[in-house]
């Protein structure tokens, strides 16, 4: 993939592809464009050149059946609704993600108890604390039961009970044929599991 | 390809719902509303009493005009102005990502943004004219409960033009100067403060060339019974083919919009 960020070339002939049931790291220096690379990968932007497919769908071709089989995290504390409670985040989440509506409950409930979060669910998302809104903004990528996560940061805030529960969910996510690929600028100190680990570096992804 | 309907319609049901929630959160927010609408109606019931013009045979007269005129102002700011301002609240809270991103999409996502203010227009406008007639001596034709499948078809016949100010949101980034611009412009061609038989005839063209002249001109037929320049059924025709002929090209433009800020890597921006 080649992504141009006006005069700068941040992705000059990027590359990998993450097999099923494998966990990928993507580090790399702040700017060096592993979040432009995951957006890509989510078709949340283009690239200028290159393409990206997951199962043989392309995110422009096939934008729906793409979406289905995606869950997204973006870096930061944001993507979810102050105002509404953690499990109507939630239910919300399902209900766009296009379920079917007999599996939305269960969808939640098993969301809900992944990520720990059945004492928080009838509290407002801005009444928890940071972690607890990063447990929930993971349990919305992993509701739908996407065949591939895309994790921007997500050690972000996660205490050891968040991290523990971010690695059964891409663990699990793996035992089911799936693909988790996440990414932070360093893994020190970070105990989520890896299988294949690169870095993104001078616009291109190297095994590292 | 109807479960995929049903899906959608699941979907944007899911928006309308969330809209709902986040309003109801807000405990005064719609008191506010209504309250600022009735305070509109005071400011007009008063300068009614100034009015004793041609075509207006008494004080009175004037005010069911201009009632009408700002209950449809209320419905056209529902659709043109609340979807482009939650579309941009949206971008700052990082949630739009997650619309863009999710098999519902951006498109069908702005589709439900665009339900809760009309409904809550609705609601307000009921209001309202609840007040002015207890209160202010409006009086209402037997008609009057039609105005709630008009202001609807009202609506239907603006979406098009909510959806192209989205699309031009998204892209240019800042669309309040221009929504200021277009509600105000079409105030004024669409005679809801004062006849369109008033303005020049140069501009008069642009009275008829949008869908709020045979909305206002509708919903005062049935609200308090004036006299259509067209047919009724004629001008539920014309607001019928506004919707039919503009929303086709209304989202071509916003997923080309969509398309041009993924490309652009400014989709997520605001």
């Amino acid at each position: 993939m080649v992504r141009r960020w006006g005069e700068r070339t941040v992705l000059d002939g990027a590359s990998f592809q993450a097999e099923p049931g494998s966990i990928t790291f993507l580090g790399g220096a702040n700017g060096a464009g592993k979040t432009t690379l995951l957006r890509i990968a989510a078709g949340l932007i283009s690239p200028h050149a290159g393409t990206v497919s997951l199962a043989e769908l392309e995110p422009d071709r096939d934008r729906r059946a793409y979406a289905r089989k995606l869950g997204w995290l973006p870096a930061g504390n944001g993507g979810i609704y102050n105002r509404l409670t953690v499990r109507q985040n939630l239910e919300y989440w399902v209900a766009i993600a296009l379920m079917p509506r007999r599996a939305q409950r269960g969808a939640v409930h098993a969301a809900v108890e992944s990520f720990e979060l059945g004492h928080l669910q009838d509290r407002r998302a801005d009444r928890i604390s940071m972690g607890e809104r990063q447990r929930l903004r993971l349990a919305m990528t992993f509701a739908h039961e996407p065949a591939v996560v895309l994790l921007d940061e997500p050690q972000t805030s996660l205490d050891e009970l968040g991290l523990d529960r971010l690695s059964e969910a891409m663990a699990e996510l793996g035992k089911r044929g799936g693909a988790a690929v996440w990414c932070a600028p360093q893994t020190d100190g970070v105990a989520l599991p890896v299988h294949y680990r690169y870095e993104v570096k001078g616009g291109r992804v190297e095994p590292c | 390809m109807l479960s995929v309907a049903i899906q959608t319609l699941g979907g944007i049901y899911a928006v309308v719902k969330r809209d709902m929630i986040r309003a109801a959160s807000y405990r005064v927010a719609l008191v506010a509303v209504a309250v600022s609408e009735v305070f509109g109606l005071l400011l007009f019931y008063y300068i009614s009493r100034l009015v004793a013009v041609e075509p207006f045979t008494s004080p009175g007269d004037y005010f069911e005009f201009v009632v009408v005129g700002l209950v449809a102002l209320q419905l056209a700011n529902a659709v043109l102005y609340f979807p482009i301002t939650l579309v941009q609240q949206e971008l700052v809270a990082g949630t739009f990502e997650r619309l863009v991103i999710s098999p519902l999409g951006s498109l069908g996502g702005i589709a439900g943004m665009m339900v809760f203010p009309v409904l809550a227009a609705l609601v307000t406008n009921t209001i309202a004219l609840t007040f002015a007639v207890i209160v202010l001596d409006l009086s209402l034709e037997a008609t009057a409960p039609l105005a709630i499948p008009v202001s609807v078809l009202v609506s239907l016949a603006f979406a098009p033009l909510g959806l192209l100010i989205v699309a031009l949101g998204l892209v240019i980034k800042q669309a309040g100067g221009l929504i200021g611009f277009v509600i105000t412009g079409l105030a004024l061609a669409a005679g809801l403060y004062f006849p369109v038989a008033l303005l020049p005839s140069w501009i008069e063209w642009i009275s008829e060339a949008q869908p709020l002249t045979p909305a206002v001109d509708l919903m005062r037929s049935v609200l308090i019974g004036t006299d259509t320049q067209d047919a009724p059924a004629l001008i539920a025709g014309k607001l019928a083919l506004f919707a039919i002929v503009l929303m086709p090209f209304a989202l071509w433009v916003a997923s080309r919009a969509i398309d041009v800020t993924r490309r652009r890597g400014t989709i997520v921006e605001y």
